[in-house]
């Protein structure tokens, strides 16, 4: 597998929330709005590229029975880390994300990550893996988030796109929102390798 | 094995602690600077610096601690107090705690209502920030914040329970639990205001603030 493929497995293939469906709990908690969204997956990508990196440069001293609590240890200190930079550096942001960034400690993709590639493969290749996989996340998020505020609130980065008084389906910012769009992402998605498989 | 974790774990502490350290002064600070800024859109017109003002507040009853919880500050203008703002909190919530800073003239109007901090819903309860810097012109905020419908209401004259209670607050949808206990929230502040703000050394700045001992 080429440096490239490494990176780019994360954005279609192996995305980790519409491929692998992992960490679904953030991608349909923060998705009501597209910034919340950005900020969130840039706030996991740091964690996941922070846990990768240090997870595959320890990998050999680490006793295989105690990986896990080691791994969740790592975790959760970058977790402490961007909870803390973004309190001091970006109070709104994270004022509007609230509990869901200590959270990110319990997202199964940077544990999967971890487990999956971080403790087999050297660092480099696990910084490209995590970037990938990062961004492939903050992507997912991305379009959920700007689906949602579209449709449930009527605007963009939080920039009005219609009328104040324009009806707005407020179901898109409900938690059933979130599954009707990631579902109709899914089909989408599914629909679009389908056509591509048939077409080679 | 259990040394490794153990190792492994008192790294993390140590960067962690290194982290806390570095970022604590800056959190504080951040918390102050937005505090000061927020008097600026709950409170009247005013000309002094009411963060100089701080006096404790605790309503009576509350369980004896060393920490003030409440805070009270007072603003005021050529000498006279135009205001009140009580730094508070509530943890009826649907986090597990509100802090809020209620703003009210002397005659017990709510003049505004800025929330310092929240975990609630992202996109739901959460939206009880929204419109927090309107109130000196609630023709600007977009949609209808929740909170720009406590400006200029009084206990007495409008029940702080909310719509499903039967009372006059509108909810936010789908968020009552933070609806109904950021209204409770404020109606507590403005008694504590009340019975407060009356006693003596309300106007004089740090006059009184020997009666509860403590220090701001």
């Amino acid at each position: 597998m080429t440096g490239l493929q490494n990176f780019t497995k994360g954005l279609w293939k192996d995305n980790p929330v519409l491929r692998m469906l992992l960490g679904l709990c953030p991608t349909l908690a923060v998705t009501t709005s597209a910034i919340d969204a950005l900020g969130m997956g840039a706030a996991t990508t740091f964690v996941l590229l922070g846990s990768n990196v240090v997870i595959s440069t320890i990998r050999r001293v680490v006793p295989a029975q105690a990986r896990i609590p080691i791994f969740i240890v790592v975790i959760a200190s970058f977790v402490t880390i961007v909870d803390l930079l973004l309190q001091a550096y970006f109070p709104i942001l994270a004022r509007s994300l609230g509990v869901f960034i200590p959270l990110i400690v319990v997202n199964c993709i940077i544990l999967g990550r971890a487990e999956a590639f971080a403790s087999k493969n050297g660092p480099a290749s696990s910084l490209v893996d995590g970037l990938g996989m990062g961004v492939g996340f903050m992507l997912a998020l991305l379009v959920i988030g700007a689906v949602r505020e579209v449709l449930g609130s009527g605007s963009i980065f939080g920039m009005p796109l219609f009328p104040d008084d324009a009806p707005r389906a407020l179901v898109f910012v409900l938690p059933p929102g979130a599954f009707v769009t990631l579902g109709c992402i899914l089909w989408l998605m599914n629909d679009l390798d389908l056509r591509r498989s048939r077409r080679v | 094995m259990v040394l490794t974790v153990a190792a492994f774990a008192l790294i993390s502490a140590g960067v962690l602690g290194f982290v806390y350290a570095r970022t604590r002064p800056l959190i504080e600070q951040a918390k102050r600077e937005e505090k000061g800024r927020a008097f600026a859109y709950i409170l009247p017109e005013f000309d002094n610096k009411p963060l100089d003002t701080w006096r404790c507040a605790e309503p009576p009853g509350a369980p004896p601690g060393d920490a003030c919880r409440r805070s009270l500050y007072t603003a005021t203008r050529r000498g006279e107090v135009v205001g009140h703002a009580l730094e508070t909190f509530s943890t009826a919530c649907f986090g597990p705690r509100v802090d809020l800073l209620v703003a009210a003239t002397p005659d017990l109007a709510v003049s505004g209502v800025y929330i310092l901090g929240h975990q609630e819903t992202p996109g739901l309860g959460a939206k009880i920030v929204d419109g927090n810097k309107d109130w000196k012109n609630p023709g600007q905020a977009r949609g209808k914040p929740f909170i720009l419908q406590f400006a200029g209401k009084r206990p007495g004259e409008f029940d702080f329970r909310v719509r499903n209670d039967g009372g006059q607050v509108e909810v936010i949808t789908a968020s009552t639990i933070t609806s109904r206990c950021v209204a409770e929230a404020i109606e507590e502040a403005l008694r504590i205001i009340r019975d407060r703000a009356a006693m003596p050394g309300a106007g004089a700045p740090g006059a009184s603030s020997a009666e509860q001992g403590g220090a701001p």
